[in-house]
């Protein structure tokens, strides 16, 4: 390139001339590359040489990687309980298998702004305290915006429908609930294996089929991640939850600490090994309690 | 009886010696083997700077043993060959020492073209700041010190790392280039180069006979096509002609040469270009919740 950008330059001088000097300059130049700089670079670029050309010509191609709105999500855990009835005294294990289904659509508005709508449906099996088997069903709304400008904070505010029902007859609820959810998350990434988050979120409801289990829900939370090899992933969270009941002046706060080991199979199958620990103080001491569980859990995943 | 034994005893002892002897030679063959390579061509002026003897002109079937180094003049291209097959061909004004065989390629300066068969064990191109791991791979680097580093994968991925910050990977999968000063605390995504266009126009491919992993390449390349014919992958007129970092605006029309991708780093770095800037990598977000939100912890009963 530069050879051709010097090319007419050279015209004017005849051929004789170019014969000369190409003679000259190779029985003159040194072996060793002393026309460039010690290091063959010029103001941080390699020093044009007749070797240019040994590495090829790099055109740049640009992926345009289509935006996947939806994802599908499909997962089983299964985990030992040490308190299934989360009660102060006369605590009772359990094994736990939650099958879950999700059905994510996140369509994008602006470059920083989402839109999302899910819906989840999430079974508990007790393995031997049938009597606790029951079904959650969440169904949300809302908006996720990015903002790059202020240490990638991310905001969110959605509407959240629960509902309670029996395992074994989805449509015979025995709770449901309206909630505003609003949270920001700041994360701190170390480097690209390594990410710190910290955040808060409030759960707020707005309305409620049964009123003494309504609550309002505060959280904070710190979030660490890292990527040990391409395909296993740690992640481990701390969150300090208060939970504000709408009667009898009830009043908890929970501690939780968690950490879970995820392998990933494929791009769409997962293995986990989950494991959490919760205190919980009320000021009605009778709802006090401490829960820990651990177990494994698959998942799979599609996104289109 | 004893007679006997006394005549079998030489005999045994001898075989045993030669057994022994056969199979310290296999053994050393074998641990010899990694450890040494073969110049196999040599394109104007290469040094062989070996650990005991004073630098001289290399020539063709010159051995570089373990702890040697090879430097290539201007106008110069040498190649080498690994007891394993491994290959390695070095551009003009390059220093490169080899240690423990391909296992640990020490680039000092200068490029290169690394290609190391599937099942021959891994190998590492170290620089001052920034390590390769390659296995059955085809790659080529680019290193010059304090400016910047070029690390292109023909087939095969690699990963790429930086030495003293740990987590901070990139994995360069084939027909994919990373530039990175060498001085960077992060290391940036790496872009799509085309790789017919590149086959085509590499000294280091073309002024060589065809490499172990050709057909591999090949692949790669006609994955590159099918996905420029579906539009996920685009030409640009962005290229880099050779080595070093500067982009050319290329235009049918006209040729212009635009200013470094230098002068569109974020002011404040090192104004060291990497290949975040040469073009964008999509990459949009994941419906993840709260790094809490796995699966419920605490019954919401």
């Amino acid at each position: 390139m530069m050879m051709s950008i010097l090319a007419p330059a050279s015209f004017a001088q005849g051929p004789t001339s170019q014969d000369r000097a190409s003679l000259l300059q190779n029985q003159t130049q040194p072996p060793f590359g002393t026309s460039t700089t010690s290091e063959g670079v010029q103001d941080g670029h390699a020093a044009a040489s007749p070797n240019d050309a040994d590495i090829g010509e790099q055109e740049v191609l640009k992926r345009t990687t289509a935006y996947q709105p939806f994802t599908a999500s499909l997962g089983c855990p299964i985990f030992y309980t040490s308190n299934v009835a989360l009660t102060r005294s006369g605590e009772m294990s359990d094994v736990v298998m939650a099958p879950v289904v999700a059905a994510y659509y996140q369509p994008r508005i602006t470059k920083t702004l989402y839109a999302n709508f899910d819906a989840r449906e999430q079974v508990f099996y007790y393995g031997s305290n049938h009597g606790f088997d029951f079904a959650s069903l969440d169904v949300e709304a809302g908006l996720t915006y990015f903002m790059p400008q202020f240490h990638n904070l991310i905001l969110r505010g959605e509407y959240d429908f629960n509902r309670l029902t029996l395992d074994d007859r989805l449509g015979d609820e025995f709770f449901s609930n309206h909630a505003l959810i609003f949270s920001a998350e700041l994360p701190f990434r170390f480097s690209r294996a390594q990410q710190l988050s910290v955040g808060v979120d409030t759960n707020i409801s707005v309305a409620a089929d049964h009123q003494s289990p309504r609550r309002n829900d505060y959280e904070g939370y710190v979030g660490y991640s890292v990527s040990l090899t391409r395909a296993l992933t740690i992640n481990a969270a701390g969150r300090l939850v208060a939970r504000d009941y709408h009667q009898n002046g009830r009043t908890d706060v929970s501690e939780i600490i968690s950490a879970t080991a995820t392998y990933r199979l494929t791009n769409w199958c997962s293995i986990s090994a989950i494991s959490s620990f919760a205190h919980s103080d009320s000021n009605k001491d009778v709802f006090d309690y401490t829960v820990g569980n651990v177990g494994g859990a698959v998942a799979l995943q599609a996104k289109f | 009886m004893k007679r006997a034994i006394r005549n079998t005893r030489p005999g045994l002892v001898w075989t045993s010696v030669v057994l022994l002897s056969l199979i310290a030679a296999a053994r050393s063959t074998i641990a010899a083997q990694p450890k040494e390579a073969t110049i196999t061509r040599i394109v104007n002026d290469v040094q062989l700077h070996a650990t005991q003897t004073a630098p001289h002109h290399a020539s063709v079937d010159d051995k570089v043993r373990d702890g040697s180094s090879v430097q290539t003049g201007m106008d110069s291209r040498t190649e080498l060959t690994f007891a394993d097959q491994a290959l390695a061909r070095l551009s003009a004004n390059t220093i490169c020492s080899f240690n423990e065989g391909t296992r640990n390629l020490d680039l000092a300066s200068g490029a290169m073209l690394l290609r190391v068969a599937k099942g021959a064990g891994g190998a590492k191109i170290s620089t001052a700041a920034v390590t390769a791991a390659i296995t059955g791979t085809t790659v080529i680097v680019e290193y010059h010190p304090h400016a910047y580093i070029k690390f292109i994968s023909l087939e095969g991925t690699a990963r790429l790392y930086l030495k003293g910050r740990w987590g901070e990977s990139v994995l360069v999968r084939p027909g994919q280039m990373l530039i990175t000063n060498p001085d960077a605390k992060s290391l940036p995504d790496p872009v799509d180069v085309d790789l017919a266009r590149l086959l085509k126009t590499a000294r280091l491919i073309i002024d060589f006979p065809p490499l172990g992993s050709q057909n591999l390449i090949a692949k790669e390349s006609e994955k590159q096509q099918r996905a420029k014919s579906k539009r996920n992958l685009i030409d640009t007129n962005l290229v880099i002609f050779g080595k070093g970092t500067l982009v050319s605006l290329t235009n049918p029309a006209q040729m212009t040469e635009v200013s470094p991708i230098a002068a569109s780093v974020t002011p404040g770095s090192d104004a060291i270009p990497s290949s975040t800037d040469l073009g964008t990598i999509e990459t949009p977000p994941t419906p993840t919740g709260s790094p809490a939100s796995n699966y419920t912890a605490d019954n919401p009963r």
